[in-house]
């Protein structure tokens, strides 16, 4: 289609029930969105002052400096979140796909497995969660773990020092593990609604699509690969943004643990903001750069 | 002659004898892997389940008995005191109404505008598409607490572009706009769609309705249905997986938050809020406030919600396949 | 070859932000808090209608010594365990016009505070903000003010998480409540507060609380109050199971308090008795975090002339730690984390408590509240040691916030509202010694327990360590781990204080 080809009028009026279709959204976009985020962004570059009133007085990069040079732990907190966020998506995406495939097949007691799989959606994030581990009040088991204060959700849910110290191992070891069995428990716990899409996406594939590659030959290994990952192509681009905001956002990561305690407990909401905002400036560029990557390889290659 | 045919049973030559062994194997390997799957599904299931049992453990528990080590499961001695406990202390047939008023409706309200506001967005070109969708990016990724005070003072005055003193001004009528406290700090920003994590539910319907085949939207067209009615005969019926999925998350998100509660609606004090001051009680007669009633009330909030799950979940897969989009 | 130009494009700017960012000056030097507090109540006076053997004068800040101190450097003449004349003795309340040994300091009664509200104050309103659910002991006080000056008052109760946010946000819009509870001095806290001189109230006045002023005080600002009498002040004390004294024969703590004999060393050997008598399944003591550590008067921060500054390094400090991980490797103390539920169940014979435990509206240690064998004591004293160091768990005060509407009316409400005299004292405890403990506690010296300053972390950071290591490497861990981020918390919060007096 040439550049600059005129569509006709009425692909042109058609076109424009788009508008209708959006009003309402965009008009809560300007009145409830708009406005605070580029206040928010402004606040990266002013000094504000809580008390008062959120009054503000541009500075210009004062913040800025101070949170890459002054303060210790912001560059160590941004490289540890954003480490979690590359390592754990692909095991995230490749433990759920995993879960979604045995979910799928026949077996007993399907149905009892898919409610318990889909339980941690419903518990974490939720006021339940924050009860069982920050409350000095429960038992051992459910302990907050070390350093505390400000609720962590799922790693600090349980605690696995107290679990181990049955064993008798040496103290260092035990930590390894232990850290290790929180990271385990906190992926198993991320992956509830990844495992619910892929589900319903493999729901969908029709059984011809099996009968044809099983008349053709084909193991289950490639059954997968030339089958299932094209037909869910969509919904694995899908998963792959979902998991990604799910893991960028979450409260119990270093930095995020860091900006909450700035802008709850101290109120000090420039430097919060400042460093919320570089964090999501380098996480969304790694996002845009995965999905780009996924839509040049994979999706062009299915096409 | 027969014995040789005997003989012949048990030789590997043969397409009927390779073929039971082909059978054997293949028995047998089904058996290890379903073997597999149950174990790996038992173990997954333990560390998902781990905190319901804890929760149903402790609070069928009786006190006397709340930190014994050597109940670890099983309470020696049973009593549902811990669930009048909880049913008083938050305050429950009030803040159940609360809850579904606030939370549940303003839940129904945003999953429609949603998927309206999706359809517009993946269906027609029009000129600022670009930016619309930089800005549902935006508002995905934007958490709600950098907002916070900003949309506080909004809606303590709110005052959208002159609007409200330009009508006081001509009409002389005194109308109070403050939306704190009211149930429209919630339900507006629903209509509009820009409530709780609307912004996720606008991207999965966004990529479903892309998804759909435009020979669809060409058929209706043919037909003569404008947009509106093809939105509602034919989008809507065909979206079953994003309908549910989209509403499934949404009630669960509205469920569990209280920090939107706690902030804008102090005078509807919803289950949650309600749960997460559950240790600032004092003075209430008669009532036992410890873990356990906490866990009592932990179930008691959960409960719905699971049961809401299992109801939806037979729709959820047999909807999926009688859509007839795929393949 | 358009989505690889956005891509360049886009890497290429925010290598521009991070190379503008990262290669610029350093950022501007903190603020220096400056200069003297000019202290209006520079003169303590010991509330001395309650103690009449007991006045001390105390010029210095009361609640944690600085860096280099010895036991003996602190105020002269404080009685620390021979309470025989410190007996709190019902009738004579605050009520009287207190004596004065100081000049300057006077003690208004109600009557004569009441006189001097503004004309027009009747049928005006102003807003109490408070997290916790109102007991019907506050509703009455309430509505016999109401009655008695024609001020309303409303209750608003808010979600303790949402606190500050909400608290700052209600100053932005321009309406926030009239009277704010303050948890401790913590600078979060009295961000969004005004200083209350501006409400023209003369706090020169023995009922006030002159250890709360002096800790909310900023530069000669003032920004939180407390009565002396006030229900709301939060010592710790020492809980025991009378059943248990009773069923082995231990030697009774109120007698041992009552004669002057009440020491650590003393209850680390009833409970040695205790453990011997009861066998296995029982522990001998419950205590939060140090309460043996404040004892002797340090704590983890102190707050002097606008500046906080971490004390974990000091000598006493560690010593006293030391000492405590002693015990606790011996097996008398069970529990450094709070066990009150096992207390109440009868499992352990002493848990050191805030006295919110004792109250018997509150939810802790129901079960023995309902048997009516709950007791207390002050918490021990440390042998040797002349001086005695009450743990203080909250330091609450009310203030002003900014922008807040009718402040003049907030004072004469918090003279009401916090007075003891107003409540019926009788059922507020569960049982008449902890009231007792309460007020003798009074009189005592005080050491803050609970500052906001990365507390949490610092706290359970350092008990986790108690829990492995032994006394020997207790110095280590302090001065490895917890003092660095435990001076960075106090510089920040020096830094934040600054800010609110500019």
């Amino acid at each position: 289609m040439k550049l600059f080809q005129k569509q006709s009028n009425l692909i042109r009026n058609r076109n424009r029930w788009g508008y209708v279709f959006c009003a309402h959204w965009i008009l809560g976009l300007a009145m409830f969105f708009v406005v605070p985020t580029v206040t928010s962004i402004y606040y990266v570059f002013s000094n504000i002052n809580v008390g008062q009133g959120m009054k503000t007085t541009w500075v210009g990069l004062e913040n800025l400096h101070y949170i890459f040079n002054s303060d210790k732990n912001f560059v160590n907190n941004m490289a540890a979140s954003l480490s979690y966020l590359v390592t754990s998506l692909p095991i995230i995406l490749s433990l759920s796909m995993v879960l979604a495939l045995i979910l799928n097949s026949k077996f007993r007691g399907r149905v009892v497995f898919r409610a318990i799989f889909f339980l941690p959606v419903i518990i974490t994030g939720s006021v339940v969660m924050m009860l069982m581990t920050n409350n000095a009040v429960n038992a051992p088991i459910f302990s907050a773990a070390s350093g505390g204060g400000e609720s962590t959700y799922t790693e600090g849910a349980i605690n696995f020092q107290e679990i181990l110290v049955n064993l008798d191992l040496p103290a260092q070891i035990r930590t390894l593990i232990a850290g290790y069995l929180a990271k385990v428990f906190n992926l198993i716990w991320s992956c509830g609604i990844q495992t619910i899409l892929f589900l319903a996406g493999l729901q969908s594939i029709t059984a011809q699509l099996y009968e044809v590659a099983k008349i053709e030959g084909a193991n289950r290994w490639e059954t997968f690969w030339f089958i299932e990952v094209p037909m869910l192509r969509n919904i694995i681009m899908l998963v792959l943004l979902y998991t990604m905001i799910d893991l960028v956002t979450e409260r119990s990561t270093p930095l995020m643990t860091q900006v909450s305690n700035l802008m709850y407990k101290q109120m000090i909401y420039d430097r919060s903001s400042a460093m919320l905002w570089i964090y999501f400036l380098c996480a969304g560029a790694i996002m845009g750069l995965i999905l780009f990557l996924y839509n040049r390889l994979c999706i062009k290659k299915w096409e | 002659m027969t014995k040789f045919n005997k003989l012949k049973q048990f030789t590997l030559s043969g397409r009927e004898s390779s073929l039971s062994v082909y059978k054997v194997r293949k028995k047998t390997v089904s058996l290890i892997s379903s073997i597999a799957r149950y174990v790996f599904l038992i173990a997954f299931s333990y560390t998902l389940l781990y905190p319901i049992l804890f929760m149903i453990s402790h609070a069928i528990r009786d006190p006397m008995f709340f930190n014994d080590p050597t109940v670890q499961w099983i309470p020696k001695a049973y009593t549902f005191s811990n669930f009048q406990s909880a049913w008083v202390v938050l305050q429950m047939p009030t803040s159940l109404f609360n809850t579904i008023t606030v939370e549940v409706i303003s839940s129904l309200i945003s999953i429609i505008a949603c998927g309206v506001a999706a359809y517009g967005l993946a269906c027609f070109k029009f000129r600022g598409q670009g930016i619309l969708n930089a800005l549902l990016i935006l508002l995905i990724l934007v958490p709600f607490s950098m907002t916070l005070i900003p949309n506080f003072v909004n809606y303590y005055n709110f005052d959208f572009l002159g609007l409200f003193t330009l009508i006081e001004k001509i009409f002389k009528v005194e109308i109070d706009t403050n939306l704190l406290d009211t149930l429209w700090a919630v339900y507006l920003p629903s209509i509009t769609a820009v409530g709780l994590k609307s912004g996720l539910c606008i991207y999965i319907y966004r990529q479903f309705y892309r998804a759909l085949p435009k020979e669809l939207f060409e058929a209706a067209w043919i037909d003569g249905a404008g947009p509106l009615l093809t939105y509602v005969r034919i989008v809507v019926p065909s979206s079953g997986v994003a309908l549910l999925t989209v509403s499934l998350l949404s009630i669960i998100w509205h469920w569990n938050d209280y920090y939107i509660a706690q902030m804008f609606l102090t005078n509807h004090r919803t289950m949650a809020v309600e749960l997460n001051d559950f240790f600032m009680h004092h003075g209430l007669d008669g009532v036992v406030v410890s873990a356990d009633s906490c866990m009592a009330a932990c179930l008691m909030f959960v409960t719905p919600m699971l049961v809401f799950y299992l109801i939806l979940q037979k729709r959820f897969i047999a909807s999926i396949s009688a859509t007839g989009i795929v393949g | 070859m358009k989505t690889m130009k956005k891509l360049i494009c886009i890497v290429l700017c925010l290598l521009m932000v991070f190379s503008v960012a990262a290669c610029g000056t350093e950022g501007t030097g903190s603020n220096n808090s400056s200069g003297e507090p000019a202290n209006n109540s520079s003169v303590i006076v010991e509330n001395s209608s309650e103690t009449p053997s007991d006045t001390s004068t105390d010029v210095t800040s009361v609640d944690a010594p600085s860096e280099t101190v010895t036991p003996s450097q602190t105020s002269q003449g404080n009685t620390t365990s021979a309470p025989v004349s410190n007996l709190w003795a019902p009738g004579t309340n605050d009520n009287s016009d207190g004596g004065t040994s100081a000049p300057k300091q006077t003690s208004l009664t109600w009557k004569q505070v009441k006189a001097k509200l503004p004309k027009d104050a009747s049928g005006k309103e102003i807003e109490l903000y408070n997290w916790n659910t109102q007991i019907p002991a506050q509703k009455a006080a309430i509505e016999r003010f109401t009655k008695e000056t024609g001020i309303k008052v409303k209750y608003k109760e808010e979600g303790y998480d949402t606190y500050l946010a909400k608290l700052a946000s209600l100053v932005a819009t321009g309406n926030p409540p009239t009277v704010v509870r303050l948890r401790d001095n913590d600078p979060s806290y009295m961000m969004s507060m005004q200083p209350i001189n501006k409400t023209g109230y003369d706090f020169n006045d023995t009922y006030w609380d002159q250890d709360i002023l002096m800790e909310y005080n900023v530069n000669g600002l003032l920004y939180g109050v407390n009565l002396e009498s006030s229900p709301y002040y939060q010592p710790m004390v020492t809980f025991y199971n009378q059943e248990l004294i009773d069923k082995y024969s231990l030697e009774d703590p109120y007698e041992l308090w009552k004669s002057g004999k009440w020491t650590w060393k003393k209850m680390y050997e009833i409970c040695e008795d205790f453990l011997k008598a009861a066998g296995d399944g029982y522990s001998g003591l419950s205590t939060l975090v140090g309460e043996y550590v404040f004892s002797t008067g340090s704590s983890y921060y102190s707050y002097k002339d606008n500046k906080y500054s971490a004390n974990l390094k000091t000598t006493a400090f560690l010593k006293a730690m030391q000492n405590m991980n002693t015990q606790y490797q011996k097996g008398n103390i069970c529990d450094i984390v709070g066990n009150y539920s096992d207390f109440s169940l009868g499992k352990i014979l002493f848990c050191n408590e805030s006295e919110i435990a004792g109250r018997q509206s509150h939810y802790m240690m129901t079960e023995i509240k309902k048997k009516g064998t709950l007791r207390a004591v002050p918490i021990p004293a440390v042998d040797g040691q002349k001086e005695y160091y009450v743990p203080i768990l909250e330091n609450e005060a009310y203030g002003v916030p900014n922008k807040a509407k009718n402040i003049e009316l907030a004072p004469y409400f918090l003279r009401f509202y916090l007075d003891t005299a107003n409540y019926n004292m009788n059922s507020f405890y569960a049982h008449k010694t902890i009231l007792e403990a309460v007020e003798w506690t009074r009189s005592q010296k005080r050491v803050s327990v609970l500052n906001e300053l990365d507390t949490n972390r610092t706290i359970i950071g350092i008990v986790e360590g108690l829990l492995t290591c032994t006394t020997s490497q207790i110095k280590t861990l302090i001065e490895s781990k917890y003092y660095p981020s435990a001076k960075d918390a106090a510089a920040q919060a020096t830094k934040e204080i600054g800010k609110l007096v500019k």
